[in-house]
């Protein structure tokens, strides 16, 4: 059996899980390419007008795996960790794709709910895996293989390698952490190449995926009250973190336009920058493809850090 | 004499400047760009020419603006800057201890904050043009009232009626409705003002400390209605330099003065005979993978001098002539 996992959104927290899973069951697992701009078109045609563009961008890597797959593999994911919940798009995302997109093959979308405790996930495995054996010694076998494959990735994230990159970060003019969800950080296209940039021109790129559990829990510590959201935990633990750090030169925060989540954590981290005298720039990101404002953005936030670099040492 | 010229090449207006050696504005113009940037600034450069005296030595020509990649094509610029760090070179040139600079143009604002000379923090507009000169503009022709006039008319008002200033298309609903109402225009255009600023602090400078001195550049500084809005929403003296329309391009001189002279570099400027040359960009979208890049190119007398815009450098490495990015 062919099992589709587009590449997108929760792919990217998510995908040597899945991945492992599904092959472990004997599945071929057929992964949609880097979003392209035909990819992000197909999305932007088919997906409801009021969506974020990330999910926009999400139809069109489902659309563009719905003749290749006999299945797509599209978790309903309303809490993955315990006391938070996800954004409501994720959580009606199988409900969205299957209304948008004509002539899709059968999604498979067990309901994630890890809110009252951390168990919930182990249902929806084996929602997943009865779609294709009955034996549920194999499922949880390959459960478990998926998780070794989810930690070993994470650690590899933890030691400070970006995904997708073959070379080691250069890093030569410093270091500078760009913060927001994964799904706009990892893919390239979406973020207009803001990361590839960076790296590109010497810099060292930390990203919240790179930060142990606890530091991000020390970090939303100093909240009154803890956040909602768990990718809102995540965005605004690794930014009050590296607001802290003395080897981090500044925070780029890259946004989607449409999100609600976003629009009260960029602000909540802006003033923890603030209050540290960390550089801070936001970048918010929507459908258009024309590259000069954010260079224009980027270069003089640059620009600022090297300026203030150079001050600082006399 | 030697010169160093600044070129800023905007979304509404194209302007130039040529300063001498002591970083005093020797010639200037501003230019409607008319979305033509390459027209404007070889229009520009012969109107400049004629200016200037005789016997001149360009040592330098840098340029910012967001047709700026463009133009340093064109020019062969020496310095391609963005409009950030060329606005807050050419405020401090103007006053050194500045501490915050406002900026509004024809589709962008901008806040730069600065402490002791160096910048440290900025913002600009996000999506939403709205409280920019193009909005003024279009609001001026609509009431019949040249945008030279409209900051006069907002001084006489007696008092300004409120208008919404959150979103460029609810104020203008916002404006013909009171219009409607029958409240006199002065009051109209002096709320629009109001609303303006109020728009820019709110979005724009949001969550930034503004300390004086501060300085206003930018087209919408000549609007008198606008700066006094300024002065009583903070409540602070606003400092308008004498060249506030042609900042970016002083700044971008200023800056192409440091990577030349300064650093006893020769200026690699194409000389003003380019005015007069054939000059052409065209586009086509690569078809060598799937990101479809669309990749530009630039010709003189038909012969390509550069490329770029293509994201793995298979056009842009081969042109002849690269540009300067410092």
């Amino acid at each position: 059996m062919r099992v589709g996992i587009a590449r997108s959104l929760a792919y990217y927290d998510y995908y040597p899980l899945w991945e492992t899973f599904f092959q472990c069951l004997g599945c071929q697992v057929v992964t949609s390419p880097a979003t392209t701009p035909e990819i992000a078109k197909q999305g932007i045609a088919v997906a409801g007008d009021d969506v974020c563009y990330p999910v926009k961008v999400m139809h069109g890597h489902v659309a563009e795996l719905a003749n290749k797959v006999d299945m797509i593999f599209v978790p309903r994911l309303f809490s993955t960790a315990v006391g938070t919940c996800e954004c409501p798009k994720f959580i009606g995302l199988a409900d969205l794709l299957r209304h948008s997109i004509p002539n899709l093959p059968p999604l498979l979308s067990p309901y994630v709910n890890m809110y009252a405790s951390k168990r919930g996930l182990l249902k929806a495995v084996f929602v997943a895996g009865r779609a294709i054996t009955f034996n549920p010694g194999r499922i949880y076998g390959a459960f478990l293989a998926g998780r070794q494959a989810l930690l070993a990735s994470k650690r590899r994230l933890q030691s400070g390698q970006l995904p997708g990159l073959s070379r080691p970060q250069r890093g030569d003019k410093g270091t500078l952490a760009v913060i927001g969800h994964p799904y706009n950080l990892y893919d390239s296209y979406s973020n207009l190449r803001v990361v590839e940039r960076l790296l590109q021109q010497g810099y060292r790129v930390l990203t919240p995926q790179m930060l142990p559990r606890k530091t991000l829990e020390a970090a939303n510590a100093q909240l009154r009250k803890p956040l909602f959201w768990s990718a809102g935990r995540v965005v605004f633990g690794a930014g009050a973190h590296f607001a802290t750090r003395p080897d981090v030169m500044g925070i780029i925060h890259l946004a989607s336009f449409g999100c609600g989540l976003e629009s009260l954590i960029t602000d909540m981290v802006q003033r923890v920058a603030v209050k540290h005298g960390k550089p801070y720039l936001l970048l918010t990101m929507d459908e258009h493809t024309g590259e000069a404002g954010v260079e224009t953005r980027l270069e003089a936030f640059l620009d600022l850090i090297t300026w203030r670099e150079a001050t600082k040492c006399g | 004499m030697r010169l160093a010229l600044g070129i800023d090449v905007g979304s509404v207006s194209t302007n130039l400047v040529a300063i001498n050696e002591s970083g005093q504005v020797q010639s200037k113009l501003y230019l409607r760009t008319q979305g033509n940037p390459i027209a404007v600034v070889q229009k520009g450069l012969s109107q400049l020419k004629a200016q200037l005296p005789e016997d001149i030595t360009v040592v330098g020509c840098g340029v910012t603006g967001s047709g700026r990649q463009l133009v340093a094509h064109l020019v062969q610029a020496d310095c391609v800057k963005n409009e950030i760090t060329a606005h807050a070179m050419a405020a401090l040139a103007v006053n050194p201890k500045v501490r915050t600079v406002i900026e509004i143009g024809g589709q962008d604002s901008k806040i730069i904050i600065l402490r002791d000379g160096v910048v440290v923090d900025f913002a600009m507009n996000t999506i939403c043009a709205a409280g920019t000169g193009s909005f003024l503009d279009r609001q001026a022709a609509r009431l019949g009232v040249d945008i030279s006039e409209l900051g006069a008319l907002a001084l006489e008002a007696k008092q300004a009626t409120r208008i919404a200033g959150r979103c460029a298309v609810f104020a203008e609903s916002d404006m013909v409705h009171k219009q409607q109402m029958g409240h006199p225009i002065p009051d109209i255009v002096r709320g629009l003002c109001e609303a303006l600023v109020r728009n820019y602090l709110n979005n724009v400078a949001k969550g930034k400390t503004i300390e004086p001195p501060i300085v206003f550049q930018g087209g919408v500084a000549a609007n008198v209605g606008i700066r006094k809005a300024f002065q009583e929403a903070l409540q602070q003296e606003v400092e308008v330099p004498e060249h506030y329309d042609v900042m970016g391009a002083l700044g971008a001189a200023l800056l192409a003065e440091r990577a030349t002279v300064a650093l006893n570099q020769p200026s690699r400027w194409r000389g003003f005979s380019i005015a007069h040359a054939d000059c052409q960009a065209v586009s086509h979208d690569c078809d060598g993978c799937a990101n479809h890049c669309e990749v530009m190119e630039f010709r003189i007398a038909q012969q390509s001098v550069a490329f770029w815009g293509d994201r793995c450098g298979k056009w842009s490495q081969s042109s002849s002539v690269g540009v300067a990015n410092n």
